[in-house]
This record gives structure tokens, sequence and C-alpha cells, in this order.
């Protein structure tokens, strides 16, 4: 299939995941398990740089509006700690020494710095005291998720869905 | 799974825990608690006397109870009743944060309050 169909699919499945996990209730507070980065991380590995970066921005943009959270608080939090974590997969990617599970795993838990820096500015200082627990819940997410994205990605390949990429 | 990626995993989390454990240590019970709305001072509360108060937060309501040294959020008209989870807290690495109301309460010694407001 075409590079753009299969990207646009996966952003949708990556609006669906971030919908569906919006459902399940948080045990410490603003610790989502980040279900969606296995489609960030796929497309980190099989797609360019730009599309990265669209995909996350999009996703983050349009789940918002769907679920009405956009322009608030939440949302610039996703924001913030979606392009940071991005950033830093990205850079660890390039240095091409680190395995996709350890990616997963800082980006993660620079997502959870992302979020903790603009919940810094925008609510209080005081937030940064929430962030050792979720930076330590998040490193395990992420972990997860890294295991998850490099089973997704041997899927793909096993099934030449991209030929022409 | 080379060993640099041990390294920087195993490294991270131990520092991860290590904050965690200091931050339980050092952190002792606090006499007061301040709420502040949006950055402003709004109300300080002495966790001595038991007692419930209302405050105005930006969605709504919250109410908050302190009982035997302890405080936490009995009501709150947010979405997502997050504060309330967060339970009793006087503890300042534990401050209580409702994020939709702009309303954050940390918990200080008797030096930094001077005349109880409200």
């Amino acid at each position: 299939m075409k590079k753009i169909t299969l990207l646009a699919m996966l952003l949708s499945m990556s609006i669906v995941i971030a919908i569906v996990e919006s459902f399940i209730p948080t045990i410490v507070i603003g610790v989502k398990l980040g279900l969606a980065n296995i489609v960030t991380l796929i497309v980190i590995y099989l797609f360019r740089i730009k599309d990265a970066i669209s995909l996350v921005i999009l996703r983050v943009l349009i789940v918002s509006l769907l679920l009405g959270t956009f322009l608030s608080y939440v949302f610039f939090m996703s924001l913030s700690g979606g392009i940071i974590s991005l950033i830093v997969m990205l850079l660890m990617k390039k240095a091409k020494v680190f395995n996709i599970i350890t990616i997963s795993a800082i980006g993660a838990f620079s997502h959870s710095f992302g979020q903790i820096i603009i919940a810094m500015g925008l609510i209080s200082f005081a937030s940064i005291y929430y962030l050792p627990v979720m930076a330590l819940l998040s490193v395990v997410a992420g972990i997860i998720i890294g295991v998850i994205a490099n089973y997704g990605l041997r899927v793909l390949d096993s099934k030449n869905i991209y030929n022409s990429l | 799974m080379k060993k640099l990626d041990y390294i920087i995993i195993g490294s991270i989390v131990f520092a991860l825990l290590i904050i965690i454990l200091l931050m339980n240590i050092l952190s002792g019970k606090e006499s007061f608690a301040i709420v502040y709305h949006d950055g402003v001072n709004i109300l300080e509360i002495d966790l001595g006397v038991d007692n419930e108060y209302t405050i105005n937060g930006d969605i709504g309501e919250i109410v908050l109870e302190v009982k035997d040294g302890l405080l936490h959020v009995l009501e709150a008209d947010c979405p997502d009743h997050t504060c309330e989870k967060i339970g009793w807290s006087n503890k300042q690495s534990r401050p209580i944060i409702c994020v939709p109301n702009k309303i954050y309460i940390s918990f200080v010694g008797a030096s930094e309050v001077d005349v109880l407001i409200g």
C-alpha cells in the first residue's frame, strides 16, 4: 500500500487508542498508560522525522477536539509532553545505539517531564513534587509500550505491508 | 538489549527511587495549609483545628475537611475528581492540586503563616 495510506491508518489507530485510554481511570494523578505511543514508536522506525512530528501533533490536536479538551491545561500538557518525548526519541534513534525498549522508556520519562514542566508553569510550582512517582511509573509503562511496539514492527515487517517504503 | 540499555534504564529507575525515598524521609508533618487559587493565597488553615472549609475555584466549589491534623478534599466540582483521590495529607511533598479549578494546597510550618486569613 502507499505510504500515506499506512500513515493515515496509523494516525487513526493512535487516535482511537488515546480516546479509549482516556476512559481508563488513573491510579496516580495524571499518569495514563500512553498506549498511543506504540504507534508513535512504529512511525519513528518506519517513516521520516516529519511524519512522526505530524503524527504526534495531529493526534494530540484531534483527540483534544474530539474529547472537548482543546486548549485546556490537559491539551497543553499532552502537547508539551508529546513533543519533548518525540524529540528525545528521535535523537536516541538517530544515535543508533539504543534498543527500542530503552527509547520507549526514556521517551515516556521525557513525556512526564514535559507535562510537569507545563503544569509548573500553568498551575503551580508545587507540581514538581509529583514528578518522581510519575516518572517512575512512566518508565515502567514505557518499557511495556516498547515491547508491544517492537512486536508490532515485527508483524508489519513479516506481512510486507509497506513494500514501497 | 545491550549493556548500555540496562545501565541507562537501571540508573534512571535507581535515581528516581532514591529521590522518592528522600522526599518521604525528609518531609515531615506540617501544621498549616495554605490554599492558593491561581497563585494567590486565599486561605490559611490551621491543621490543629478540625473543620470544614469551602473554597471557590475556576469551575466550582471545593469542600475541604481537616481532621486529626490532616487535610483532604471532601467534594470537588471538577470533571475528573483527581484531587479527591489524592486523599489525606499534611506533608510538604504531597500537595493537593485541583488542576481545572487552579487550586493548589501546600503544607507549611508555623513560620510561614503570619496571620490566618479567612
